[in-house]
């Protein structure tokens, strides 16, 4: 509480300090030019100094300048920049404009900002949307995840895995947040894709550290995404074909300018496809998989000062099993499903105060249905896992001055955990069985200032404080974050960041592999909180003409109390619902601490004809369990010593784009049995002599391992390429045709290995899951 | 276009008889085989026995072998601080055994096994006998799994041992009325670390219909390297399944790997109504 009241002192001491002279405050909206669709992240500076903001995540900006004659420039990656130049005598509301442009040439760029230098952020991966759906994907299908997977210190898990492996950190230390919903299982199809349809995505940001105070909850990273809101000003849509699936994309006014819808809908058709198939093979069989999500939001301007925004997304996998012999027929159904939806209300108390208050729904299951029935007998079993969020959020942004951005909020969630829920009706009989639902509160509250302190010196001084009841145990943490930046020259600065993170849920999950049996739950007494700290230290640099960035980090991070499956249990632990000994999760988990310590490297080019990036990471992640390897450290499996990636995007002219992506990783670390033997062990029940050791002893045979995750894979490497099609149509039309190689020279990357027999030998056996893949995709805008 | 149609198609052929199996290309670690120790010492036994064995490499051998490797040429030595026991290969039993005076409680006791070039050490304390309070709680019929139901008897168990921590493994029989010998049966927590006044509830499976005339309960007290190894040796047996993290046995062999560990047993019998 001390460091709350001295950043609070800190925080009013130093704005008042800077609120004597005579000031004008120019506030307002940034949006696109054409579709009205607000922008997150728009640079708005004062041309020649260091003075400026950016636009929230509802595109709202406030600008507070000495009155005077100056230019005041608006500047966003892939729109043209806006430069208003006048006498700024006193404070205005002006809502901007900017027009989108696809192909920025060097002369516009040059000069302008996107600029990391002089930003108090560091460890943040940006990647603009456009450049996200001109990288060759698996098959064509797009994914926002795996484009994330190539930047510095992030890394995938298995072959084609949409998981997500930050600075060391596991899959379950990422929030994932969709228009301030968490979303608990971000993947389709067994982890291949994420859940995240590109198209109606407005913006993706992923922090990797230097995470400020408003965020909170998960050790390694914060992946935050925006919808679309919608065009404001005229019907139109999108929709693509694949190979796996199809999309489509509506948009318009529902009042123009006041308020808009966009709806957004992808299905897959593997089990349409399919289906003549198998049918031709048994009339009696029915076997199929599908995925579809939908994304949908609405607005509305209630006055010049408030808005409402309604979200929401829904997606669901669904396998399915259906047969009829011997008159009895089985219905076997396994689906997993997230919904979001989000209430949002934007208030404008004054041209320097903004807030927004959320009030979010978030809920995942997972289902298995087993239906079988004859003339005679009836058998139903219903098993459900999952979470259920309801919370209540809201952010403040104040902005006293041109010196600083204070923001502040506080947020309660109700955390609804069903680790197993199970009923069976047996003809005409019904049992329940441990429907045990385990209800927690988590809460927090945090203010962060981020400081122009001197013209050169920037800091972001956050505080969190957090809060986790569950049962009549309640854990409380104060989590301080710093992030400092100076400009060594115009283009030059060095950054430094601390941040302390604490997570109150735990997600059980199976080391290299989405499923949808993943379950999340509680922090208790007997499994805590898992906490991390980490420091990190970076030059960042901007080079003009060709303008790109260059940034190197390095950073070090501590993980204590995180969870890992004890050796031999799994999720497979829970296979008879039906038992009346409890489940307990915390009986099959252990705790444990790691460290990870890595050095990235980035270059990065947004603008121009040849855009994309170069990144380069080394890493050196270890982890410490007393119950794991003997208690003595091992290599996480996705521990990765080198990992590289070159990812390019160019535009040969109007109708033609070029890509490629290639990707190098050293081999993931696995438990490899290299000899067996039999191992004794004491029979306590012995009938000789109960008290002799070895005339009571049993036999098994064993493997014996080197050490847990001591064995390293082949490494991993692929290039994909792609070429797209570009034609613009009549009315406005667009249509893109597309075509891709996912490792275009056929690396067969190991995805598992096993011990198996060649020329009358053992040997270790490699399975490969991909070799060269062509995609396909047709692309409609309207 | 109709040439970019034809590539496509003719990548999609090829792509599908692409090989996805194939022998792997890398290095295989420590592939020669390793001395396997196996020595359980209760001080209420006057003889010491060690089994001493061969690892078997799994990978570029031509056969399939699960017998045991004994080796029967090494010199096994245990010894007390006081006394070294030169323990001799014992041809039938194929272990190596030694008379010892009986050791007490506290004893530190080392291991030096010599083969060739090989040099195999370890050391361990025998731990106090198993002070405890145990109490019959009862039964009752229960779902234990299946839906199936099952008589479930509940006992408790006191730990009274004083040290800082205590490595407890229990396990029990039941002897229904219709059979002549004791049977194992399954109950949770067959290894648990106590300390001293901390309890445990065992739920005891296994007698379905009621009929047990008495249960008995085998009490160890452990010293940690038989803990560790029986607790991660059964868990390899028992759980190794697909999606499960490998279990690592337990090895406080240095220079080779195996056991070298002590124990002190106590059993109590339960008479049932």
């Amino acid at each position: 509480m001390k460091q709350l009241i001295t950043i609070l002192l800190f925080i009013s001491f130093s704005i008042s300090a800077y609120s004597q002279s005579k000031n004008v405050t120019i506030s307002g909206y940034v949006r696109e030019k054409g579709s009205d669709e607000l922008l997150i992240g728009v640079n708005i500076y004062l041309k020649g100094t260091q003075i400026g903001t950016v636009t929230n995540n509802y595109g709202f900006y406030s600008l507070t300048i000495e009155s005077q004659q100056a230019e005041l420039v608006y500047s966003y990656v892939g729109y043209e920049p806006q430069i208003i130049s006048k006498k700024f005598e006193s404070s205005l509301v002006s809502n901007i404009y900017l027009e989108s442009s696809t192909e920025l040439s060097e002369v516009k760029v040059h000069g302008e900002r996107d600029r990391i230098a002089d930003r108090v952020e560091m460890s943040v991966v940006s990647i603009p949307i456009k450049q996200i759906r001109d990288i060759p994907a698996l098959l064509g299908e797009k994914d926002v995840f795996k484009v994330l997977q190539l930047m510095p210190g992030v890394r995938g898990g298995s072959e084609a895995s949409s998981g997500l492996y930050v600075r060391g950190g596991g899959p379950d230390q990422n929030l994932v947040i969709l228009d301030d919903a968490p979303v608990y299982n971000a993947m389709h199809l067994f982890g291949f894709f994420s859940v995240f349809n590109g198209d109606a995505i407005k913006s993706i940001e992923l922090y990797k550290g230097g995470f400020p105070a408003r965020y909170g909850g998960r050790l390694s990273s914060v992946i935050d995404m925006s919808l679309k809101d919608g065009n404001r000003t005229k019907f139109g849509g999108e929709g693509s074909i694949g190979i796996l699936s199809s999309r489509l994309l509506l948009e318009g006014p529902i009042i123009e300018k006041k308020s808009s819808f966009i709806i957004s809908a992808r299905r897959t058709y593997i089990d349409v496809l399919a289906r003549p198939f198998i049918a031709m093979e048994d009339d009696d069989y029915t076997v199929g998989y599908y995925f579809y999500d939908l994304n949908a939001k609405v607005n509305f301007d209630i006055s010049d000062k408030d808005k409402l925004f309604l979200s929401g997304y829904f997606g669901r996998d669904k396998f399915y099993v259906k047969e009829n012999y011997s008159n009895t027929s089985t219905e076997n159904k396994m689906f997993w499903e997230n919904a979001t939806s989000t209430l949002r209300w934007n208030h404008q108390f004054s041209n320097k105060l903004f807030s927004n208050t959320s009030l979010i729904y978030s809920n995942y299951q997972f289902v298995v249905d087993v239906v079988e029935e004859n003339a005679s007998d009836f058998f139903h079993l219903n098993y459900k896992s999952g979470i259920r969020d309801l919370g209540l959020k809201t952010d403040l942004s104040w902005l006293p001055n041109n010196r600083h951005y204070v923001r502040f909020g506080g947020a309660v969630t109700n955390h609804l955990f069903t680790p197993s829920a199970v009923v069976v009706e047996v003809s005409n009989d019904d049992m329940d069985f441990n429907s045990k639902e385990l209800n927690s509160i988590e809460s927090a509250l945090y203010i962060e200032d981020e400081w122009r302190a001197f013209n050169r010196f920037k800091v972001n001084l956050g505080l969190r404080l957090s809060n986790f009841n569950h049962n009549s145990k309640s854990y409380f943490d104060l989590e301080p974050r710093i992030l400092t930046s100076y400009m060594l020259t115009d283009l030059l600065s060095i950054k430094a960041s601390y941040a302390k993170m604490s997570q109150y849920v735990h997600l059980l999950t199976s080391s290299g592999i989405g499923l949808p049996t993943d379950l999340w739950v509680p922090a208790t007494d007997r499994i805590g909180p898992q906490k991390s700290q980490q420091f990190a230290l970076g030059l960042a640099k901007d080079v003009e003409n060709p303008s790109f960035t260059v940034s190197i980090e390095a950073y070090y991070k501590t993980m204590n109390d995180i969870i890992s499956y004890k050796e031999g249990a799994s999720f497979l632990m829970i296979d008879d619902p039906t038992s009346t000994e409890d489940f307990n999760y915390e009986d099959a988990v252990t705790t444990g601490d790691g460290y990870s310590a890595g050095l990235e490297f980035l270059v990065q080019r947004k603008f121009g004809k040849l855009t994309g990036w170069i990144g380069y990471t080394l890493s050196y992640t270890k982890y410490k369990f007393d119950e794991l390897n003997n208690g003595e450290e091992f290599f996480p499996r996705h521990d990765r010593r080198h990992d590289f990636s070159i990812v390019g995007v160019y535009k040969l002219n109007e109708k033609i784009t070029l890509s490629g992506t290639w990707v190098y990783g050293t081999g993931d670390a696995i438990t490899l049995a290299t000899s067996t033997y039999n191992a004794y062990t004491h029979n306590p029940s012995g009938d000789n002599n109960p008290y002799n050791g070895l005339n009571n002893f049993n036999s098994s045979n064993a493997n014996h391992y080197d050490g847990k995750n001591s064995f390293r894979m082949s490494p991993y490497h692929r290039l994909d390429v792609g070429v797209q099609f570009s034609k613009k149509l009549k009315k406005g039309r667009k249509r893109v045709i597309e075509v891709s190689l996912y490792n275009t020279y056929n690396r067969q990357n190991p995805f598992f290995y096993y011990s198996g027999w060649d020329n009358g030998q053992t040997v270790l056996k490699q399975v490969s899951l991909f070799p060269i893949l062509p995609g396909f995709s047709y692309y409609l805008k309207f | 276009m109709k040439v970019y149609i034809k590539i496509f198609l003719a990548l999609i052929i090829i792509s599908g008889f692409s090989s996805c199996e194939e022998t792997a290309d890398v290095d295989i670690p420590n592939n020669n085989p390793e001395l396997v120790v196996a020595a359980f010492i209760s001080p209420q036994d006057d003889s010491v026995r060690l089994v001493l064995s061969w690892t078997k490499p799994i990978f570029y051998t031509t056969s399939e072998n699960y017998n045991d490797e004994f080796e029967e040429g090494a010199t096994v030595v245990v010894s007390n601080g006081s006394s070294n026991y030169l323990l001799s290969y014992d041809n039938v039993e194929s272990y190596y055994v030694s008379n010892v005076d009986n050791f007490k409680s506290g004893d530190k006791l080392k291991l030096r096994v010599t083969y060739d070039d090989k040099e195999l050490i370890s050391d361990c304390t025998i731990p106090a006998e198993p002070l405890y309070e145990v109490e019959y709680l009862g039964g009752k019929y229960a779902n234990t799994g299946g839906g199936y139901l099952d008589y479930v008897h509940k006992v408790k168990l006191v730990c009274k041992n004083t040290q800082d921590l205590s490595y407890y493994r229990v396990k029990f029989e039941v002897k229904r009325n219709d059979f002549e010998d004791y049977n194992e049966v399954y109950s949770a927590n067959e290894f648990i670390e106590m300390s001293n006044g901390e309890s445990v509830e065992f739920q005891v499976n296994g007698d379905w219909d009621n009929s047990a005339d008495s249960l008995k309960m085998y009490i160890i007290n452990a010293d940690e390297s038989y803990f560790r190894y029986h607790k991660t040796a059964l868990n390899q047996g028992e759980t190794e399944i697909i999606f499960s993290e490998p279990g690592i046995i337990y090895n406080n062999i240095e220079g080779g790997i195996g056991v070298f560990s002590s124990f002190s047993q106590k059993n109590e019998v339960f008479f049932l109504n």
